[in-house]
């Protein structure tokens, strides 16, 4: 068999593959092509919903992201804040539970603290 | 630039080589109608502009990224299924992408219906000799030999040398020579 012959032989065997389709699926294929013809200029591609969306305005999505981040580096950075002045409100009232003068922990922190 | 009754002609006689196409790929019926109509509308929508002659080159550029496109969101979604899932089983953890799954489904009652309809066994052998070869060497044979493209639209389409085309094509005749006669098919 030389490979003439056999370049031949599977290529007439696989365009009867393609004539021999199945009918639904020659259906299927000639709905897509409708649809793909049709529907040019239509944005298709994603679907619908919020990650379409996302998808069709890269720009605006990465903007959401970066204020998203933002708002949360600003509402965390607040609650250290918060945090500090508490603990400063604690520390000069003596309102401290007793039990954290026993923690070893506690003077090494404390001394840290005040400087 | 192509007229919409263009493109439709072009997309009518090259439709059902590219669905066997994407089969002989992924070995999957649904899928392989996912990656035609995916090639379908990246045709229309970003090349309806392009003179018709150029359509058959942009279509097989087009089919082949989106058949690789598939694998490689195979790859992801399979990585994080294993990732997550709390019943994998520790003989799975190997590394077996659908790619490689897909590699298995060569019994006849996993094929497409069209592979089930036809009933003729040589057409099934030589189906399921395509579907085994290398994808680069399977590859170049359908588009030199079966989309009848010359070397050099070829090695575009491919992405790769004319040289490599020649390789490829020459190992998937040889394979493809093997195989059949192993099974007994003669031309």
């Amino acid at each position: 068999m030389n490979e003439q012959e056999i370049i031949g032989s599977v290529t007439r065997a696989l365009h009867r593959g393609t004539r021999e389709l199945d009918a639904a699926t020659v259906a299927r294929l000639s709905a897509l092509r409708h649809h793909a013809v049709t529907h040019a200029d239509t944005p298709i591609r994603g679907g619908s919903g919020t990650l379409a969306w996302t998808q069709r305005h890269t720009w605006i999505s990465g903007l959401l992201v970066i204020l998203l981040l933002f708002a949360g580096w600003t509402y965390m950075h607040k609650q250290e804040l918060a945090s500090g002045v508490d603990t400063d409100l604690l520390l000069l009232t003596g309102e401290l539970p007793p039990g954290v003068y026993a923690d070893r922990v506690f003077a090494p922190w404390l001394q840290g603290y005040r400087r | 630039m192509a007229s919409p009754q263009e493109i439709d002609a072009f997309l009518a006689g090259a439709e059902r080589r590219a669905f066997k196409q994407a089969v002989y790929a992924v070995r999957d019926h649904h899928h392989a109608l996912d990656i035609v109509q995916n090639a379908m509308l990246s045709l229309v929508e970003r090349y309806r502009e392009k003179p018709p002659e150029q359509l058959p080159l942009l279509f097989q550029r087009i089919l082949r990224n989106a058949i690789h496109d598939h694998f490689r969101r195979a790859r992801v979604r399979d990585f994080w299924v294993r990732l997550v899932s709390p019943l994998r089983d520790k003989d799975d953890e190997h590394g077996e992408t659908l790619e490689s799954l897909a590699g298995h489904l060569e019994s006849p009652q996993r094929d497409g219906p069209e592979q089930r309809s036809s009933g003729n066994e040589e057409l099934a052998i030589i189906e399921a000799a395509i579907s085994e070869l290398p994808a680069r060497q399977r590859e170049a044979f359908l588009l030199r030999y079966w989309e009848e493209l010359d070397v050099a639209e070829t090695a575009e389409a491919m992405g790769c040398s004319e040289g490599s085309v020649k390789t490829h094509c020459f190992r998937a005749v040889a394979a493809l020579a093997e195989k059949l006669k192993i099974k007994g098919i003669s031309p």
